[in-house]
């Protein structure tokens, strides 16, 4: 008998009584969503910049200061003109000296300030979300969901073989549980609320 | 035999560092209230969870064949493993077909368990540990003490000497910040050698065939988004039912943890990467016989968030390796003695069953009432240290017998008004250790009674 069969054979020979599974959906009575995604965004250790449109968008990217100071620029953005263009790349270590990601999140979750990036959002290289040493993303102000319940049902994991919350900067707090911003991924962590 | 308490007086010993260690571990529960209060439906949740749990290993089997399923239809490679040897003959293999030689691992529990670092240095693997406080304890070739805080138990300072002598930052240098970064720019390099990343596996969702992996640090899509290889090991009991779920356990999760809404990065992976591959290593190593016995099955839905452990008055002041095993604390007080009594009968002893750990546990595992449980289980074994074991018979003859009951009493008031105190805190009175023995009073209550009668 192979492994397979042995450890699902041992499940099967035991008798249990089954288990109700619950719906497990709670409703929220939050009425600002996105004031709370602001302040959670801050709790995070993340900023959020709010404009009005897309065409302000642009303004407010090139007045960025991760912008201004970057050498390399990677845009997932239409509207924004990054510098370099990770298609002729093949080997994804080659992003490693990218200094700012800019892409785009399909929606954020108010109750904790996570953007929910599919491989759409990632570009040709899914590395570019925590191998940017910066990383802004722009989410609809009314692309923002109250809770995880929500956002499960709007990520549809079926779709992309590969996606990922993003709460904030990198960080750790290993040692002696000081928070430090920066660990492996992104120093900071900018979402370009529009709209 | 060496066992809880022996390790425990080592770390006791040095009282200004245990202080500050109780004192470390008691601000990351105060976080966790601060975000769990911040959920009205947060005791729902925590329902919610553990009923999602005991449904799923009611039927484990058939979610965990729909998971592979699943995953197998976008090209996940499904392996499957009895036990720690065999999951760690399956990553070798893995490895060395493909002639891999640098290997970078985000936090994995799971391969702490069964080993696998040494298995596959042994065998000319370098195996680099790349969640920051792992890659401490690695340096140090030590075991983590704590699941979500592998090196709470060092203090800065510590690992400023050890990042002088392994890294070469200046001597001295403490800042926790610059320490960081030190560690940040030595594991970029290892990312960008590896030729596999290995993770652990938070839940593995049956519905889709998506393993979920939830990380800070960002380590785990460095190494499984630069390396075309990526091999996620997972216990049996880490599959939930739907994504839906997700929800529930996510919710919980990072709050219960560290006081966070979410983890910074919550990664869903449900293929391979353009042109790589995805492994899954489903493990059993013990789980099975543990799910087997139903007084202890509740143990096998924890998700290892580690709030059991920093509410523990007994962990925090006694350090994780006081435990002897890769999950410390209270869920390790139950899991190590389950697959191994003999080795780990001291550490479900190393709790006062105030049951704090249940409260704040996010599935509601009943721990303080498992371990009471788990504790006779070792009596009934005859594995109580000969102490114990002679103090219980004498204790119960004489409880036994009213009489026997009135004259011992009598007899222990006298002894502790008169005989000196170097008599009574003697060798034959461990109890008495780091305890003060009661003030005697007068009379007994008996003889109180009989006085109000």
């Amino acid at each position: 008998m192979n492994s397979r069969a042995v450890v699902l054979s041992r499940l099967r020979s035991q008798k249990r009584a089954s288990a109700q599974l619950p719906d497990g959906r709670f409703g929220t009575q939050c009425i600002d969503i996105a004031k709370q995604f602001v302040e959670n965004t801050k709790i995070v250790g993340g900023d959020c910049i709010k404009v009005t449109d897309s065409g302000a968008l642009g303004t407010a990217v090139r007045e960025f200061k991760h912008y201004k100071t970057a050498t390399k620029v990677f845009s997932q953005i239409p509207a924004i003109t990054g510098n370099v263009d990770l298609d002729a790349l093949t080997n994804p270590r080659e992003l490693a000296d990218i200094d700012l990601a800019i892409l785009p999140g399909r929606f954020a979750v108010g109750e904790n300030a996570a953007v929910w990036l599919d491989l759409g959002c990632l570009g040709p290289h899914r590395a570019i979300f925590v191998i940017a040493q910066h990383l802004a993303l722009v989410v609809g102000s009314d692309h923002i969901v109250a809770t995880m319940h929500d956002a499960y049902e709007q990520a549809n994991l079926t779709k992309h073989d590969f996606g990922v919350f993003v709460s904030g900067p990198s960080k750790t707090a290993d040692i002696e549980q000081s928070l430090v911003v920066g660990a492996h991924g992104p120093r900071t962590c900018s979402v370009f609320l529009v709209g | 035999m060496i066992g809880h308490p022996e390790r425990a007086a080592t770390f006791a010993a040095d009282e200004a560092r245990a202080h500050w260690h109780d004192r470390a571990l008691w601000f990351v529960r105060v976080k966790r209230d601060r975000q769990a209060s911040s959920v009205p439906e947060w005791e729902q949740l925590r329902e919610t969870a553990a009923a999602i749990k005991a449904h799923t290993l009611s039927r484990l089997a058939e979610y965990l064949e729909e998971f592979e399923y699943n995953a197998q239809s976008h090209g996940i490679v499904v392996h499957w493993a009895c036990d720690g040897n065999e999951h760690n003959r399956i990553v070798y293999e893995i490895l060395h077909q493909r002639r891999v030689t640098r290997v970078v691992k985000s936090k994995s529990m799971l391969t702490e368990e069964c080993g696998l670092n040494p298995y596959l240095e042994k065998r000319g693997i370098e195996v680099v540990d790349t969640d920051l406080g792992e890659r401490i304890v690695q340096f140090r070739h030590e075991p983590p003490s704590h699941i979500v805080l592998p090196a709470i138990h060092l203090k800065k300072e510590d690992i400023g000497d050890l990042f002088h002598e392994k890294l070469g930052t200046p001597v001295g240098l403490a800042d926790p910040s610059k320490l960081v970064e030190a560690a940040r720019q030595h594991l970029r390099q290892k990312f960008l050698l590896a030729q596999a990343g290995i993770t652990g596996v938070n839940f593995a969702v049956a519905e889709t065939g998506t393993v979920v992996v939830c990380t800070n640090e960002g380590n785990c899509g460095m190494g499984t988004s630069l390396p075309p290889i990526h091999i996620a090991c997972m216990g049996i009991e880490k599959a939930i039912p739907r994504s839906k779920d997700l929800a529930v356990f996510i919710r919980l999760l990072a709050r219960s943890a560290t006081g966070q809404p979410i983890t910074t990065y919550t990664s869903h992976f449900r293929g391979p990467i353009a042109g790589g591959e995805l492994h899954v290593v489903i493990v059993d190593n013990g789980r099975s016989e543990i799910l087997a016995k139903e007084k202890f099955r509740r143990s096998l839905t924890c998700i290892r968030c580690g709030a059991c452990m920093n509410t523990c008055p007994v962990f925090r002041r006694s350090g994780g390796h006081s435990y002897g095993s890769t999950t410390p604390g209270p869920i390790g007080s139950l899991l190590a003695p389950l697959r191994d009594m003999q080795t780990h009968r001291s550490v479900p002893f190393a709790c006062s069953l105030c049951g704090s750990c249940s409260d704040v546990c996010p599935v509601k595992v009943d721990l303080h009432n498992e371990l009471y449980a788990i504790r006779q289980d070792i009596a009934a074994r005859g594995l109580l240290p000969l102490h114990k074991r002679l103090a219980m018979t004498i204790m119960a003859r004489v409880m036994a017998h009213p009489s026997a009951y009135a004259l011992a009493g009598n007899f222990i008031r006298g002894a502790l008004r008169r005989l000196p105190r170097g008599f009574l805190y003697g060798p034959w009175n461990p109890w008495g250790r780091q305890r003060e023995l009661p003030a005697a009073p007068k009379r007994s209550f008996r003889e109180l009674m009989k006085e109000r009668r």
